[in-house]
């Protein structure tokens, strides 16, 4: 996937990594080039990693921007509406996280120029991922659950291995995955490339009010999936679909439940206790490790 | 005297494939021009109405001709990074134009996917016209010097027949 993306100089020193373990790749403009792989940092030097920073490989605008125009398929146009939200998915789920100058018009963002960061963050499959809480979650039957954890901790790929052992296991739950930046399931021309088993209808690219209004309607979910809730409308959509009998499985950027419970846009849904469970991820020792999953009171249940 | 009369065939057929081949740059001109307008109509209706890649619009496009499909092919290699810019400037496949037009045309298609919808709507209504008029053009030369040439080389092989024979 990596080879799409990245200049082949640059393709060629990544390829003397272990590849296969890169979590993330940060390149800024005149600065070195950072790898994480496992929560740890080190500079990207022609042979591989390396922590001496006068080997490191030097990012340059024309890098970044060669990097911008294949992540985008030469087809800026098509991802306009990601770039001006900070990143572009690609094929095979890949998040390029980017920052440059702003275009405002009329106090809103059209379009971010002069891009000079890049973060290029690795999916992971790690099937199973999940297995240890699952049966905290089911209760006769799902249970709502927040997956909570501070960004890079694998909120996503938790989802989408609860997702797969939804199916897997065959409890015949109608999933709707509404899956905004392309992050869980990656639909490629409208097939997913990141496997999210057999009984999830995936509604890609679109914004999480207008997935949860048609979804509910039109695809019958037992189970509403999607990632990375925060803003007011998100979690209106999230309540409005609760009182529908639907299931939710989200997830929130915050480092512990306390931090939760100071977010005003939630409130509601937890006096409501719309959320029976929630799983509170930590990336120390690696990115993924279940710190405790507490019921809708906050008490733990597990570890 | 069999010798001379072959010998006169074969400059009589040399003659006429000539003017038949001057005939058919003309041809393929016309149609190379024809392809591009409607390519650029098919690339604004593709990306107004679902932001398709461009990728994917090469790939579901129509059948065009043998010279623009052949064009569109190199250029794809050129988004999918197995060729350089340089390399599609040098373009083969667009033999039959001059150095100026070559480089208008791949400078059009280098910039196709840089910018933003509207942007992109807007360049493509402009090859649209640039190219149209450049069709018409095409198009009167093909009808004025097509049939031209292929007469003036069968004049020029029967005359070449008469004085030697």
């Amino acid at each position: 996937m990596l080879e799409k993306i990245l200049p082949s100089t640059l393709f060629g020193a990544i390829n003397n990594t272990p590849i296969d373990k890169i979590n993330e790749i940060r390149i800024r403009i005149n600065r070195r080039i950072v790898v994480t792989i496992d929560g740890k940092s080190y500079y990207l030097s022609q042979d591989g990693l390396s922590s001496k920073a006068d080997r490191a490989l030097i990012a340059s605008g024309e890098m970044i921007e060669s990097i911008t125009k294949r992540a985008c398929e030469n087809s800026v146009y098509a991802f306009t509406d990601q770039i001006k939200n900070g990143y572009i998915t690609t094929k095979g789920g890949i998040r390029i996280g980017i920052a440059g100058e702003g275009v405002i018009d009329k106090n809103v963002v059209k379009n971010l120029k002069n891009i000079n960061s890049l973060v290029i963050r690795v999916p992971r499959e790690v099937r199973g991922c999940s297995s240890g809480i699952m049966g905290y979650l089911m209760q006769d039957e799902f249970l709502s659950t927040l997956i909570v954890s501070p960004p890079g901790c694998g909120k996503t790929t938790f989802i989408r291995d609860i997702i797969y052992q939804l199916s897997s296991k065959n409890y015949c739950y109608n999933v709707l995955l509404i899956d905004e930046k392309f992050e869980i399931a990656n639909c490629f021309n409208g097939v997913p490339t990141l496997d999210v088993g057999n009984f999830c209808d995936i509604l890609s690219g679109v914004p999480r009010g207008y997935g949860f209004e048609v979804g509910v309607k039109n695809l019958r979910p037992d189970i509403i999936v999607t990632d990375e809730v925060g803003t007011e409308k998100d979690c209106e959509a999230l309540f409005k679909a609760s009182t529908s009998g639907i299931r939710l499985l989200a997830s929130i950027h915050a480092s512990s439940l306390e931090d939760l419970e100071k977010k005003e846009e939630f409130e509601r849904l937890i006096h409501n206790k719309v959320f029976k469970r929630y799983v509170l991820l930590t990336a120390s020792p690696t990115p993924g490790k279940v710190v405790g999953v507490y019921d809708e009171n906050f008490r733990c249940i597990s570890y | 005297m069999t010798f001379k009369i072959f010998l006169l065939c074969v400059v009589l057929v040399c003659c006429i494939s000539i003017g038949i081949k001057i005939s058919k740059h003309y041809a393929i001109r016309e149609r190379f021009y024809k392809d591009l307008c409607d390519y650029f109509k098919e690339y604004k209706l593709k990306v107004s109405y679902s932001k398709q890649k461009i990728l994917e619009i090469i790939d579901t496009s129509r059948n065009y001709g043998k010279e623009f499909s052949h064009f569109l092919m190199e250029y794809k290699r050129y988004i999918t990074c197995e060729i350089d810019e340089t390399l599609l400037t040098k373009c083969n496949s667009l033999y039959f134009l001059n150095v100026e037009e070559r480089k208008e045309v791949v400078d059009m298609f280098l910039s196709l996917g840089t910018m933003s919808k509207e942007e992109e709507m807007e360049k493509s209504r402009a090859g649209e016209i640039i190219n149209s008029e450049k069709y018409n053009k095409c198009k009167i030369e093909k009808s004025k010097f097509s049939s031209l040439y292929v007469k003036l080389f069968i004049i020029l092989a029967l005359f070449i027949f008469i004085i030697f024979i």
